[in-house]
């Protein structure tokens, strides 16, 4: 780190001169608007418009094979929150999301831990490890639902050379749902670990010499140093995977189509089923906002767990 | 001779030198290890996209192809449509990351410079659109383009990629922007720089590697995208490699042969520009945090 | 990266690590945003149309053009359809087959071609938003239920064109009939028939295929050589697997609804019903005929398992996999048979069809598409391209006659069962009951639910649905 003084919180305000540049005509003075202005047309009238529809439909009975759509209120929401269907849904989903955050967390840090030694071909390995999350969702899912068919994919093979008996991957709901979570995984890890280890880099080397002078262990260090001052590292890498997590939709999509018997059935899954084999538009919509709702109320926790390790810091 | 002048090392010292070695050792073996479980379904994808189709239904493991041959590569040009599907997908990526660095680097500029009314409302919706599922966006998304005429045009494609990949990448730019010292804005406009000026000229050609970063990611993204595709392309010229992936898998028979095939030729470009542009790229993933 | 530290300080990143994002802005943010976008979304909403409004006008102009205009003069027209593929054969042959309709009348058509669920969404997705970018639609009995609003009625302009129910397979016209109006003209005859290994059944001195329940787990048992070889292969998953349940419960003797094809009470898990799916799922798990991985199962399995010599017997749309020597292991290994009875004959009898979308705006030049496809001559050219089975009778009887081998042998066998061809119901709301039941389908076959329970429960649906339309 350069300067370090450069780094204390010093939050430039901009001054008047810079926020609005005087005299130099009308162009100039709203200059940040024009600047921002085709981005966000672009953005409205593509996001925006969908999103107030489907709100407005959420609220009919809206089917493609009626004629008529009648006014429910808040039938596809109820239905939503109170259905065995959807509450065996969100609890998959929920947990889907919770052991992949966990699983990704443990690899990634255990990877950025190993990355973040000094070895010749460093670099090489980094850059190779990202190439898991730059393929294509799609790609990934193919190539996965063909290394777990259960008659000819690579994992079968092994297991039969091995002396083991095939087992049929996709067809059973637990086999099933590890597969999903491995493929999700094998996508999450390299983000986790890329976010990890450049906080790992940054951090600062002072406590960590004063520690191993007072014969702390690598774990201890690790424990009571590294964690803590990841901290917010570890908020932000969480928070992605969240609001990711929760839009999985190409790999479930691709391998399992939801099956077997749902088994691998996520919200978003579940939505697109609404939609297009039940052509429940309406509901499908209700269960849009649902998501966004959810997904919301799982980044307030990670908020309060960042104040409250900011307050400390201050304190 | 020279051995002799060298003090013999202690003990203690050996024991550090050895457990260096150790350790060292240790390092390479989990990082060879890591490294060849996270990328052994890709070597595999390859592996198996030249086989012939009687090897590929084998229920025996081959680890090697005992007959390659590149048939599965020339399938899929001769009976299925990869030729347009690489034709319309690099033009349509390639034009989404020109419109977006166009629309996003001014706007990133903009929130990163100045404060103003709306400013923090622009940066919530920004991340606010991350969040969509996109499935809840297909059917109005779908209603808007047909409105327009857009459907199944390269243009409808084009804006659509480029609207869901702009919150990401002006927050990607942003936070290149951030990183930039302002007093260089501010000395330029003492010289009399009007803002576009010092945009044009100083800050853009400052953030060249967040605008490597930006377009690489942006196409990657349109090139590995099946939603948007899926829902937005009527015919068959103008549907994108993720899309014709899925016909591999047809109504009545999986052509793995094929379909790896066609994979390994949609994975070259991430191949290519995670070797040509590594450093950008994990400058662009940590800085924004990002992944889509 | 690299090392590559930032050296000046930072406008807004207050902490000591600038290379990563500001978390709080990121977390305050999307709440931020989220209370923006939904208060916008409301004020917005407001404004919008009501959506039951706008849906009648579109259906009227729809029936309002069908008696329009006798001979327009349709040179220079474009129409676009979106058909299920057929795969490589079949698909490069419809291409030609516009190229020369376009020669012929002057109407240009565009084709597109998606997996076949993938195109049942995209229509769907036509449809809800009244969509007139595709003219043509590829559809199907699993399918016409949901397109009831959604398509041109056909009957004038087929009465006026001479396109009549007596010359296509037998109910096809009043199976593609919704809500009293005919919605597509049939293109292809589906069957299934039993296909099975001939240098199997030899090694294992069988001499006549199967053909009754029990004769046919004793002739699967004595084939069965896991995990290289399984004597039966069943579909398993999603739409397929409820195919198959269907064939399986009329076989013996059960069915879908009280009143047949009558919207009434489901009795699908009577006794009949459970029998029938405690068989399908003893194939796999008590007989362990049939691969533990058939949950996972659809068409392309299927076929490509059976094609790669996988299992003895497996129930076939057609040969068209299996004649490829490119993809078939099989080729001169194989033969055909009548579809397993037990206490009915009754077999699954579906077509492929035609029809136009009701927002379309060139609606006299699709129906000129529609009606020069599904013609005798266009149908059986398009079986001797790909080896399916026309729909037009005159066709049919044409095609077989012409087929050789295999193929031949097939069309035999498959259209001396037709007699007991039976389709499920296909009113609109069956359409959303069949994603229930082919899941609790699913549960069954991976040993999830008992069949009575899953029976059960896509019952009490099913039954819910039905009262909410009021069909009961």
């Amino acid at each position: 780190m350069g300067s370090q003084q450069g780094a204390l919180p010093r939050r430039t305000v901009p001054t008047r001169e810079a926020r609005r540049p005087k005299g130099r005509g009308w162009g100039e003075r709203y200059i940040h608007y024009w600047l921002i202005l085709p981005a966000l047309l672009a953005m409205c009238a593509v996001l925006i418009y969908p999103l107030v529809y489907s709100l407005w439909i959420s609220f009919f009975d809206w089917n493609v094979s009626s004629a008529d759509k009648p006014f429910i209120g808040l039938r596809n929401y109820a239905e939503a929150f109170t259905s065995a269907s959807s509450h065996y849904i969100f609890a998959q989903s929920i947990a889907f999301m919770v052991i992949c955050i966990a699983l990704e967390f443990v690899l990634g840090m255990a990877l950025a831990l190993l990355l973040s030694r000094k070895f010749v071909g460093r670099s090489l390995a980094r850059t190779l490890l990202l190439l898991p999350m730059l393929t294509a969702p799609v790609l990934a899912g193919f190539n996965f639902r063909w290394i777990f068919n259960d008659r000819f994919g690579l994992a079968n093979q092994i297991l039969l050379k091995l002396g083991g008996q095939p087992v049929a991957w996709l067809a059973d709901q637990n086999l099933a749902r590890a597969t999903i979570v491995l493929v999700t995984i094998w996508q999450g890890i390299p983000l986790m670990m890329l976010l990890l280890l450049a906080g790992l880099e940054s951090l600062p080397e002072a406590p960590f010499e004063a520690a191993t002078i007072d014969g702390a262990t690598a774990w201890q260090r690790f424990r009571h140093i590294s964690l803590p001052l990841l901290r917010p590292v570890i908020v932000v890498a969480v928070a992605l995977r969240v609001i990711d997590l929760f839009r999985t939709f190409d790999t479930v999509f691709i391998m399992t189509f939801g099956g077997p018997g749902h088994a691998t059935e996520m919200l978003p899954f579940y939505i697109y089923r609404a939609a297009f084999s039940s052509a429940r538009f309406g509901f499908a919509s209700a269960l849009s906002y649902v998501v966004l709702g959810l997904t919301v109320l799982a980044l307030i926790p990670l908020f309060y767990v960042e104040r409250r390790g900011t307050r400390q810091a201050q304190a | 001779m020279k051995s002799l002048t060298i003090a013999r090392p202690t003990t203690a010292q050996r024991n550090i030198r050895w457990r260096g070695c150790v350790g060292a050792a240790a390092t390479y073996i989990a990082v060879i290890a890591a490294v060849v479980i996270m990328l052994a379904p890709i070597v595999w994808l390859g592996i198996t996209s030249i086989r012939p189709v009687t090897e590929i239904t084998s229920v025996r493991l081959n680890l090697l192809p005992q007959e390659p041959t590149l048939r599965n590569y020339t399938t899929v040009f001769e009976r299925y449509k990869m030729a347009t599907y690489l034709k319309t997908t690099t033009i349509i990526s390639l034009a989404v990351v020109a419109a977006t660095l166009a629309l996003g680097a001014p706007a990133a500029y903009a929130m990163s410079r100045f404060t103003f009314f709306g400013g923090k409302a622009m940066y919530g919706a920004i991340i606010f659109f991350r969040m969509i599922p996109p499935v809840a966006a297909i059917v109005p998304l779908f209603m808007v383009f047909d409105q327009f005429r857009l459907l199944g045009s390269y243009q409808g494609l084009i804006i659509a990629h480029t609207a869901f990949k702009l919150p990401v990448a002006i927050w990607l730019l942003r936070n290149f922007f951030m990183d930039l010292p302002r007093e260089l804005d501010d000395s330029a406009r003492v010289d009399g720089c009007s803002t576009l000026g010092v945009l044009w000229r100083i800050a853009l050609p400052l953030i060249q590697p967040g605008l490597a970063a930006t377009a690489v990611l942006s196409f990657l993204w349109t090139w590995n995208d099946l939603l948007i595709t899926l829902i937005l392309s009527t015919r068959t010229d103008t549907q994108m490699l993720p899309l014709g992936l899925t016909k591999f898998v047809l109504e009545y028979g999986v052509d793995w042969g094929s379909m790896t095939a066609a994979g390994v030729i949609m994975f070259i470009p991430t191949l290519l520009f995670v070797f040509v542009a590594q450093r950008y790229l994990i400058k662009g993933l940590t800085l924004g945090g990002v992944k889509e | 990266m690299e090392g590559e530290k930032h050296t000046m300080q930072h406008p807004t990143h207050a902490e000591t690590r600038p290379t990563l994002v500001s978390r709080r802005t990121l977390l305050r943010g999307a709440l931020a945003g989220t209370a923006t976008a939904a208060l916008g979304a409301l004020l917005a909403a407001c404004g919008a149309a009501n959506p039951t409004a706008t849906s009648a006008p579109a259906a009227s102009a729809g029936s309002a053009a069908t008696g329009a205009s006798s001979a327009p003069n349709l040179k220079g027209a474009k129409i676009v359809m979106l058909v299920p593929s057929f795969q490589a054969l079949g698909d490069s042959y419809m291409e030609a087959e516009a190229k020369e309709f376009e020669t012929k009348t002057g109407i240009h058509v565009e084709t597109s071609f998606l997996p076949f669920e993938k195109a049942m969404d995209k229509q769907i997705t036509l449809v809800a938003a009244k969509s007139s970018e595709v003219d043509v639609f590829g559809t199907h009995y699993a399918q016409i239920g949901r397109f009831g609003e959604a398509m041109v009625p056909l009957a004038e302009r087929a009465a006026r064109d001479k396109v009549v129910a007596q010359d296509y397979v037998a109910g096809s016209f009043d199976a593609l009939t919704v809500n009293g109006k005919l919605l597509a003209i049939p293109f292809t005859y589906d069957l299934r028939t039993l296909f099975y290994r001939t240098d199997l059944f030899e090694q294992a001195g069988i001499k006549a295929p199967p053909a009754t329940w029990d004769e046919f787990v004793d002739v699967a048992k004595k084939v069965n050589r896991p995990p290289d070889v399984y004597g039966f292969l069943e579909v398993g998953k999603g739409d397929p697997v409820l195919r198959e349940f269907s064939d399986i419960l009329w076989e013996n003797g059960g069915d879908y609804l009280e009143q047949g094809l009558k919207p009434s009470k489901p009795i699908w898990n009577n006794a009949a019903g459970v029998e029938a799916l405690t068989w399908m799922q003893d194939l796999v798990w008590k007989h362990k005929v049939s691969p533990p991985g058939t949950a996972s199962y659809g068409w392309e399995e299927n076929s490509q398992l059976f094609a790669a010599g996988q299992a003895a017997m497996s129930k076939q749309w057609g040969p068209s996999g299996t004649e490829d020597p490119q993809q078939s292991k099989i080729v001169g290994k194989y033969a055909v048979a009548p579809i397993i009875k037990n206490k009915s004959a009754r077999t699954t009898a579906i077509c492929h069809a035609r029809g136009i979308n009701i927002s379309s705006k060139n609606q006299d030049a699709a129906w000129e598409y529609v009606k020069y496809v599904t013609a005798q001559e266009q149908q059986l050219k398009f079986s001797k391209a790909q080896g399916g089975r026309p729909a037009h009778v005159a066709a049919l009887g044409q095609a077989r006659d012409a087929a050789q081998g295999v193929v031949k042998q097939n069309f035999e066998v498959s259209l001396a069962q037709s007699k007991d061809g039976y389709t499920w119901p296909l009113f609109p709301q069956f359409s959303e009951v069949q994603p229930i039941l082919w899941g609790e389908i699913e549960k069954v076959l991976s040993n999830q639910k008992t069949p009575k329970e899953a029976l059960d429960y896509a019952a009490t649906e099913a039954e819910k649905i039905f009262k909410r339309a009021n069909l009961i």
